[in-house]
């Protein structure tokens, strides 16, 4: 079966009041051609985020590991940490990805129930911070994690999660 | 208890505050807004937005620079 085609390679019968039998045939089977052709664009763009996805993330597992071997107070140890600052901040302000939905309609206490932990946490660290003077005996949260930051696989594994924290972040 | 074990446990008692918060969150029909969602709330004005990447990038800073 010849289907008759407009010069932009439009059934020229493609319309959803062509009457005749052959009519209704082409446009089904440009129907068709259509649905195969958008779904294989679609898988292909599917395939091609995932490989950038995993090529920007492993890169991402890379620097997280050499930035995790840097000692803080050092000048190397600066620029990596405001180079995924400076990338995700010009992402955010340049190139916004989509944005995750806005959050559900919850109750106001639901927000507050957050307050709870969100403010003991600010408590324990302007108590143990700013009136013990963060001591052993009164620690704050960055002297008990100074300990673990020293291993160099805790480091690392805490820059990447902080990296997709921010990635997270800027999704929001 | 010496105060340096108490303010661990403090501490403790917050980490799984945080997280039964959010696995509430997560049930259907749940009241709660989870994690994220409060920082996605936080983030609706640019404002917030600015301040919420700004405390990012300062953990950072802190933790890994300082």
């Amino acid at each position: 079966m010849i289907c008759p085609l407009a010069p932009d390679g439009r059934d020229r019968r493609f319309s959803a009041t062509a009457g005749s039998p052959r009519d209704r045939r082409c446009r089904d089977r440009r129907v068709t051609i259509d649905l195969v052709t958008s779904g294989e664009n679609a898988l292909e763009r599917t395939r091609a985020n995932t490989r950038w996805a995993v090529a920007v993330w492993s890169a991402a597992a890379v620097f997280a590991w050499v930035a995790g071997g840097l000692e803080s107070f050092t000048a190397a140890a600066e620029v990596a940490v405001l180079l995924p600052v400076l990338v995700l901040f010009g992402i955010a302000v340049f190139a916004p990805p989509p944005r995750k939905p806005a959050p559900r309609q919850v109750p106001l206490r639901g927000w507050l129930a957050w307050l709870v932990p969100i403010l003991g946490f600010c408590g324990l660290e302007v108590v143990n911070g700013f009136i013990f003077g963060s001591v052993p005996a009164h620690p704050t949260w960055s002297i008990l994690m100074d300990p673990v930051l020293e291993w160099h696989p805790a480091r690392a594994a805490a820059v990447l999660i902080w990296i997709v924290a921010g990635w997270e972040l800027v999704r929001r | 208890m010496s105060s340096r074990a108490f303010t661990i446990l403090l501490f403790g008692l917050i980490a799984a505050g945080i997280l039964t918060l959010d696995l509430l969150a997560r049930r259907p029909e749940s009241k709660l807004p989870t994690f994220g969602e409060v920082f996605g709330f936080l983030s609706q004005r640019r404002v917030g937005r600015v301040l919420v990447l700004g405390f990012w990038g300062w953990s950072g800073w802190h933790f890994f620079a300082r």
